[in-house]
């Protein structure tokens, strides 16, 4: 079978090449929104360079005694979730402390499993506790005060939120069942399946982050526009389907 | 045919069918995951394969918990919102609200769910209006018609009752017109006793008579008022033209005296004139003076410059006196050792011509001698007699020196009695050229004085310059308003000729106001105000009241129409003194 380096090593490039045509395809859009086309390209180079940085066995971590793997995944999510905060704090509209507080939650949920790595017994134990409160927090987070947000803007820009908050959630959720099944936890998965769920996980990511982003262009030109505090009038007006779903 | 975009026309245009592309879309990514879990483990070592079976197993459940939460994104949220959007549109126009925007891009099932929202409002909003419209039409007819009806029933009702009533006031009219227009002929005949008293209750009639009756009033009022108006107006042009009299014979005197002011002031404006030129000439003597005093200003300084050289000049000749005096009193010395001398050398001389009378008796002893030796002594007489003829050219020349410092000690006495006669005339020269000196310096401390005063002098030249400049300046603007003072005077005396005249025309309209209001009398006894002394009482009823003053008299003449009562001339003369009165102010 091939091996989970290769893997990674030919994954890693697969996302620089990608990273580079988002980039490039970003230069269609309208000036105003542009920078929300460089976004996906952004996660996309910063995951891919760390898929390399993984190839070559960089920052190797013994998780379990004969069962090592690399840290510099980590380095790629860091970039990759500041990528999704921004995006969902222009789309709801929250203010600086909100996001500070999701970003704190992101990072630390992020960062935390390599927490749990370096340590054991009752320290990983605790960081581990840690980190699904995290993922809790980042869950109402964006289900309350960003959604509650959301919803006083226009249809568009709250469609996009909640597509992004979904995409957030779900890739969170799945990375969260991943590490149960892993090897080094209930030893349900091995290296090779737990290597393709997380490629696959990320490629949803990526993918549906710039899908939804070239796809909500309206809502993105409305972000930077005076958007009005949305009221029962004109909840229904203006209705287009920026997905074409 | 391009059957490519006609399956994506039908995609959009289909809601199921999206949704069976992003089922598909599950379905192959699940498969594909399925076979590369299959390679896994197909490809790994035996003992472990219920391992990789299971590890594959779990792989491929996370793969398709990833798919279908996908797929809940993509076509669950937008479905979701369309739905909640077309259920709050549902609600908005159930509550009548038909302003709802219904478009959407949208062809599938859902954007025919918009277009048939929108088409079942629109159909709505139609029916409705459509409705409204009828059932107010019908209303609207409903209450006009029975409106129409019981407005025409008392209509004709009030019709007929109008035309009976018609008929009779229209007689009563008649006979109350008919009296009233004999009370207006009686009236109209001088006699204002007469007033309207309706027989009928008409509020116009009653309107009519009370109208006539109080203009009546008003006309006998005002008659009363008019009679005694005219005698005072009488009163008051005999005493207007008596007071035009005195203001004529004021009016002269105001311009005889404005004729004087203004000869006065022509004089005045003379005699300024020539005072300024006066001053301009003193001003220009003050500037002469100034220009002298600073001349000499100047020679004084010049002088003082002299008097200081002169002063050193003395000084000078002081010096070189004290040393003649003093060369004098070393020459008085030197003339009186040179005595000394010549004293000195007359011993001498006197001890040489005593020598030199020794040595003649000498040679007389010697030849006596030599003539008693015989022959021998023979040359010894020779001797002998040389030496006694030395001796008496010695003696000679012993004498000579002596006359001569006879002669030299007479010519020192004479000569140090004449230096001591120069060294007194010295020194009195020195004393004389000291006195010179302090007088000197006297003069030049007075004029030094005579300096100061001089530029204090200037000094005051100068500011009695500028000031006769200013005097001249200020006699130049007097002098101008001393000439418009007399223009002015003039104007005035020819306004007050003006008035004069004026007032003269003044007179005559007051005669002839009495005229006319002694002929305003006579017209107004041809009236009949009910009472023969009514008008004369009129007056003395109005002062009882204290509503007749001089003051309200004249207010009653403005707002009874005074002024159309009045003559042209009358307002001519008005304009003409009011024109008068701007000129002269």
């Amino acid at each position: 079978m091939i091996s989970e380096l290769v893997l990674y090593r030919w994954f890693g490039l697969l996302l620089i090449v990608a990273s580079l045509a988002i980039i490039g395809a970003s230069q269609w859009l309208s000036s105003d929104i542009r920078k929300y086309g460089y976004l996906p390209g952004l996660a996309a180079a910063g995951m891919g360079i760390s898929y390399v940085l993984m190839s070559v066995e960089f920052l190797m971590i013994e998780v379990e005694p004969g069962v090592e793997t690399s840290g510099a995944r980590f380095i790629g999510y860091t970039i990759l979730w500041l990528a999704f905060a921004y995006v969902l704090k222009q789309s709801a509209g929250v203010g600086l402390r909100t996001t500070g507080a999701l970003v704190v939650a992101l990072l630390w949920a992020n960062w935390s499993t390599l927490g749990g790595w370096l340590t054991d017994g009752l320290s990983q134990l605790v960081i581990m506790a840690l980190m699904v409160a995290m993922i809790g927090v980042m869950v109402y987070l964006l289900t309350k005060p960003f959604r509650r947000r959301a919803g006083q803007r226009t249809d568009e820009r709250q469609l996009l939120y909640v597509k992004i908050m979904y995409l957030t959630i779900l890739t969170w959720v799945a990375m969260l069942l991943s590490g149960v099944l892993a090897e080094y936890n209930l030893e349900v998965t091995d290296t090779f399946v737990g290597s393709s769920i997380a490629i696959y996980a990320d490629v949803v990511l990526i993918l549906g982050f710039t899908v939804i982003l070239f796809g909500g262009r309206e809502a993105l030109s409305h972000i930077d526009e005076a958007d009005p505090v949305r009221t029962e009038e004109n909840r229904v007006d203006g209705v287009r389907d920026p997905a074409g779903s | 045919m391009n059957y490519g975009s006609l399956g994506a026309e039908r995609i959009r245009s289909q809601y199921s069918a999206k949704l069976a592309v992003v089922f598909a879309g599950i379905l192959v990514t699940t498969i594909i995951a399925g076979l590369i879990f299959r390679l896994h483990i197909v490809s790994g070592p035996t003992e472990t394969v219920v391992e990789r079976s299971i590890a594959s197993l779990a792989g491929l459940m996370m793969v398709t918990f990833i798919n279908l939460g996908v797929a809940w994104i993509v076509v669950g949220g937008n479905v979701g919102m369309e739905l909640r959007q077309l259920e709050s549109g549902a609600e908005r126009i159930g509550n009548g609200d038909f302003d709802v925007d219904l478009e959407t891009e949208r062809t599938d099932e859902i954007g025919a769910l918009y277009i048939s929202l929108a088409d079942m409002r629109d159909s709505l909003e139609t029916t409705l209006e459509e409705v409204t419209e009828k059932e107010r039409l019908a209303q609207e007819a409903k209450e006009d018609a029975r409106g129409r009806s019981e407005e025409l029933e008392v209509q004709q009702e009030k019709l007929r009752e109008a035309q009976q009533e018609a008929k009779r006031r229209n007689q009563e009219l008649i006979d109350e017109a008919q009296r009233f227009s004999e009370v207006m002929e009686a009236c109209a005949d001088g006699d204002l006793n007469n007033r309207l008293e309706p027989r009928i209750e008409n509020e116009a009639i009653e309107a009519i008579a009370d109208s006539f009756n109080d203009m009546l009033e008003e006309i006998t009022g005002v008659l009363e008022n008019v009679q005694t108006m005219s005698s005072t107006v009488d009163d008051m042009a005999v005493d207007l033209e008596a007071s035009s009299e005195q203001i004529r014979d004021a009016s002269g005197d105001v311009s005889e005296s404005m004729q004087e002011i203004s000869e006065g002031a022509t004089t005045q404006s003379e005699q300024l004139d020539i005072a300024s030129s006066n001053v301009s000439e003193l001003s220009a003597g003050s500037e002469e003076v100034a220009a002298a005093t600073s001349d000499i200003a100047e020679t004084s300084e010049d002088v003082t410059a002299s008097a200081s050289e002169g002063q050193e000049h003395a000084q000078q000749v002081e010096a070189n006196i004290e040393r003649l005096v003093e060369m004098t009193d070393s020459v008085v010395e030197t003339v009186e050792a040179l005595t000394n001398e010549a004293e000195q050398i007359g011993e001498i001389t006197e001890l040489i011509e005593d020598v030199a009378d020794q040595t003649n008796l000498l040679a007389l002893n010697a030849n006596i001698e030599a003539s008693s030796a015989g022959q021998s002594g023979e040359r010894f007489s020779v001797v002998a007699n040389e030496i006694k003829q030395l001796a008496e050219e010695t003696m000679d020349g012993v004498d000579d020196i002596d006359r001569r410092l006879s002669a030299i000690q007479e010519q020192a006495e004479m000569t140090a009695e004449e230096v001591h006669s120069v060294d007194g005339e010295l020194k009195q020269t020195s004393q004389l050229v000291r006195q010179l000196n302090e007088q000197l310096t006297a003069v030049n401390e007075g004029i030094e004085q005579v300096d100061m005063r001089i530029q204090e002098i200037d000094s005051t030249a100068d500011d009695q310059a500028e000031a006769a400049q200013e005097l001249s300046s200020v006699l130049a603007d007097v002098t101008n308003v001393s000439a418009e003072t007399s223009n002015q005077s003039e104007k005035v005396a020819a306004a007050s000729e003006e008035t004069t005249a004026t007032i003269e025309q003044v007179s005559s309209s007051a005669d002839s106001l009495g005229n006319q209001a002694e002929n305003l009398a006579s017209m107004m006894s041809e009236f009949d105000l009910g009472t023969g002394s009514k008008s004369a009482s009129g007056r003395a009823k109005l002062e009882a009241d204290g509503g007749w003053t001089d003051d309200a008299m004249r207010e009653d003449d403005g707002v009874r129409g005074g002024e159309g009562a009045r003559s042209d001339d009358e307002r001519a003369t008005d304009d003409v003194v009011r024109t008068d009165g701007e000129v002269g102010r």
